[in-house]
């Protein structure tokens, strides 16, 4: 039971991570909360289905277009929306849930709101850890997630964007003072974001179900991660989406399944009011 | 001289106010052409003016701590369940109509005591942030507390008035008082504290307003009325269940606001009749309904970031600039 | 007899470092005093203190015999401690009367912040600024923006008013001018000051006394010309 609980929760921390990694990316760039991440994270699933389906294309070219879908979609979430409100904290609400309303109907419109599966040539199997088992997908998005850290860490660390990004991040305006262009690095960083929501979708649809609103729960949990690691922390994100995916997993099978988000909610609610800068931010972020 | 009067949101330039008398006549007889459309209309557009009139009320209570206290609060939704599950409950359990309504707003009250309290010293998103979570802590609870609340099956509400007529008069005159109210308020001591609050909160402490005070104030009157307002969407409905106050419910209220115009008296009302009459509306097939609201929320927000009420404000600048000439 | 400021061994560490270690001092109702100090020697700190926006961590702080320490911002308002800020502060989308009617009815606990117009006028007449109680903050100049923080905190009939570095940003004329405003305050309206200043020059025309601060410890004390020869304070400052 331990063990199992222990598989289960690294598997949703996995997926907390790469959601939040996507989301704080964002964040910590324009300070605009992206709930239209789901939204992304649907078309790019879709894509996928729709290239594998009915275009028959082979999964892994698929999942390949399906990423690309999503880096896509994402920069034109900023340029045609968010862009208009970074000065306007108040407005971004309104953008974001009108565009998460446009992503997920488009979805609904194009598709239809059925439950369908995206299936992997290796869906179906399971993978036995001592006496727990793990779905291979579930071996998949771990996977995923690793490789996909990985790959940006290295990005945000040794290449030139990637740390323009890191600078904008820290200090937009003395980034720009720097010559830095800010306008590239909101678009890169909402890129990136779209591909990891496609990363998302690759992993997480095969383990549930492909719909249009397939990404908005666990959008909130990752909200959640979001705010503990700080926000625009990507390492705080990655290492907050696996606490919080081990503390459900636990609270899931050891206290109760009905109130499984409820741990990470009440987590959330102690840290917004005793440390809301995150754990792992140490610079003083503007709180107000 | 100079009084402190409601300068909103957006930049200022000094308003002559009206004597205050036309305010809430204008208001009144909103009121009454309100109760007009509602009795007179078909079914269907006269639930839709209802509902929109009871987000009316609740995004007017919301209006004084995140219009006028500039404080993004998203748990209205879930003040607004505690009013319409609240006051159900007390009926059940064999409570008077009129002693179910006060013990849901009282309800509401103390929750929004204890959620003002929490969040006393938080500030900005990472308030929004909490109050969302909180929102959704609350709707979590009333889906699951079967025993409580039948859970997602949801209950059904008595009816509590002596007749439908009197709903009818009921809810929009409920909704002209909350924007009486929000008028009231702002010219009274706790709303010109709550706009330096707005304006700036470390200063209103320096020239002695007692900000955490009158934060809490401003919090626990938005749960009030938001309560008040659940209260009447429960009697509207005849049924209840969690998924109408899902914390999604308190975004959207907020979101309503701000198209509206935070922090103007009529912002809810117009807020409130763009946010849940457009996708009603607009009732097209499926999903291009919902995708051509999204298109005009982004669009209009992206056009008037102060929402309606200032859009109206520079139409009527532009249009008194060209009678002068 | 009781002092009108008395600070006595209040001390404000933070994180580590003693920002006010162990200060004394006490004032005479009326008087213009001046701190001065090289920057982190805890000029702004000591403010802070005394407007309540921190609580010492020892000592107190006792306004005509009241205890000031321990007391929250607000409540140091009422009390009678008014202060101005480095950077100019002023509620800039509102008329510059209307900040004045928000400071005088938070002190004076009315409904609408109605002020005798008699009143602000005066005020305003004070600082420099008549006639100006209708332009929006953010359309006056830097240096009459320092001046409209100085008729806002003036607003809430402070006994004792705290200045942190008021002439910051002013042009010779302009600090003249404010030095005059300050006389002003204290002649006519009875409050005492106690400001916050680099500018010496400003200082020593404007001072009744000086207290000299480093490493958050009071260095010396004593008339404007005491102070200007002291070596002690001549070497704190080079050597800063």
């Amino acid at each position: 039971m331990l063990i199992q609980a222990a598989v289960n929760g690294v598997v949703l921390g996995s997926l907390f991570a790469l959601l939040a990694v996507g989301l704080t990316l964002t964040y910590g760039v324009m300070e605009v909360p992206n709930f239209a991440q789901a939204g992304v994270i649907t078309l790019s699933a879709y894509a996928m289905l729709w290239l594998n389906q009915t275009a028959a294309c082979p999964f892994w070219i698929a999942a390949l277009g399906g990423l690309v879908v999503g880096g896509v979609v994402s920069v034109l979430t900023e340029r045609i929306a968010y862009r208009f409100v970074r000065t306007r904290p108040l407005a971004a609400p309104v953008v974001a849930l009108g565009l998460l309303l446009i992503l997920d109907n488009t979805a609904l419109i194009l598709f239809g709101g059925d439950h369908v599966s995206l299936s992997p040539p290796y869906a179906g199997d399971v993978i036995y850890v001592g006496s727990a088992t793990v779905p291979a997908v579930g071996v998949a998005l771990i996977g995923t997630t690793a490789v996909a850290l990985l790959a940006l860490w290295l990005f945000l660390q040794r290449t030139k964007t990637g740390r323009a990004i890191r600078a904008v991040s820290q200090n937009a305006e003395a980034a720009a003072i720097l010559g830095i262009r800010l306008e590239r690095q909101y678009i890169v960083s909402f890129f990136i974001s779209g591909i990891l929501a496609g990363l998302v979708a690759f992993a997480y649809g095969p383990m549930y179900a492909v719909y249009p609103y397939m990404a908005d729960a666990i959008l909130l949990n990752a909200f959640v991660v979001v705010v503990l690691g700080g926000l625009g922390n990507v390492a705080g994100a990655a290492v907050c989406g696996l606490l919080l995916g081990l503390l459900e997993s636990f609270g899931a099978i050891y206290v109760s399944a009905a109130y499984q988000n409820l741990f990470g909610f009440a987590v959330l609610l102690l840290m917004i009011v005793l440390r809301p800068a995150g754990l792992f931010t140490n610079r003083s972020r503007r709180v107000a | 001289m100079t009084e402190i009067g409601m300068y909103g949101q957006q930049e200022t330039r000094q308003r002559v106010r009206p004597r205050p008398a036309w305010d809430y006549l204008g208001i009144a007889l909103l009121g009454f052409g309100l109760w007009v459309l509602l009795v007179e209309s078909n079914s269907f557009y006269s639930s839709v003016l209802a509902t929109i009139l009871i987000w009316t009320i609740a995004t007017s209570g919301l209006n004084i701590i995140a219009g006028l206290g500039g404080y993004p609060s998203l748990v209205q939704g879930a003040f607004y369940g505690i009013g319409a599950y609240g006051s159900a409950l007390a009926m059940k359990w064999g409570q008077p109509f009129w002693a179910a309504c006060i013990e849901a707003v009282l309800a509401a009250g103390i929750l929004g005591l204890i959620v003002g309290l929490v969040f006393s010293r938080t500030r900005g998103q990472y308030f929004a942030i909490g109050t969302m979570f909180t929102g959704l802590v609350v709707s979590l609870v009333l889906s699951n507390w079967q025993s409580l609340t039948n859970g997602l099956l949801g209950i059904n509400v008595e009816f509590g008035f002596g007749s439908i007529d009197q709903l009818n008069v009921v809810i929009p005159a409920a909704a002209a008082f909350s924007l009486m109210l929000v008028r009231f308020v702002s010219r009274r001591r706790l709303g010109w504290r709550l706009l330096t609050i707005l304006e700036d909160e470390d200063l209103a402490e320096h020239i002695g307003v007692p900000t955490a005070r009158t934060k809490l104030t401003g919090f626990v009157l938005s749960a009030c009325v938001g309560a008040v307002a659940g209260v009447l969407i429960a009697q509207y409905n005849g049924t209840i269940s969690p998924d109408l106050f899902d914390y999604y419910v308190g975004f959207v209220m907020f979101v309503a606001l701000s198209v509206g115009g935070a922090g103007r008296v009529l912002g809810p009302l117009l807020g409130s009749a763009f946010i849940v009459g457009t996708p009603d509306l607009l009732n097209l097939s499926s999903g291009i309904g919902l995708l051509l609201a999204g298109i005009i929320f982004v669009v209009v927000i992206i056009v008037i970031p102060g929402g309606f009420m200032s859009a109206i404000d520079a139409v009527m600048a532009a249009a008194s600039r060209s009678v002068r000439r | 007899m009781t002092e009108f400021l008395e600070v006595e061994g209040a001390s404000k560490t933070f994180g580590g470092v003693r920002a006010v270690d162990g200060m004394d001092i006490k004032l005479a109702e009326g008087q213009i005093c001046g701190l001065i100090g090289p920057n982190g020697s805890g000029k702004t700190t000591l403010l802070g203190l005394l407007s309540g926006t921190y609580r010492p961590d020892r000592g107190t702080i006792k306004l005509r015999g009241q205890r000031l320490d321990g007391l929250s911002t607000h409540r140091t308002v009422q009390q009678g401690v008014a202060r101005t800020f480095q950077t100019s502060r002023l509620f800039f989308r509102w008329p510059l009367g209307a900040n004045l009617a928000a400071a005088a009815a938070a002190r004076l606990l009315t409904s609408t912040g109605d002020d005798a117009d008699g009143g602000q006028e005066k005020l305003l007449a004070l600082v420099g600024l008549a006639g100006r109680g209708d332009v929006v903050c953010s359309s006056l100049s830097n240096a009459e923006q320092r001046l409209a923080m100085l008729a806002v905190a003036l607003a809430t009939r402070p006994h004792l008013l705290l200045l942190d570095e008021p002439a910051v940003g002013m042009s010779p004329a302009e600090t003249a001018a404010l030095g005059q405003v300050i006389q002003r305050i204290r002649g006519e309206l009875g409050v005492t000051v106690l400001i916050v200043e680099h500018n010496m020059h400003f200082m020593m025309g404007l001072a009744d006394r000086i207290v000299a601060m480093n490493a958050g410890r009071k260095l010396a004390e004593g008339t404007p010309a005491e102070i200007r020869g002291n070596p002690d304070v001549i070497a704190a400052y080079l050597g800063s």
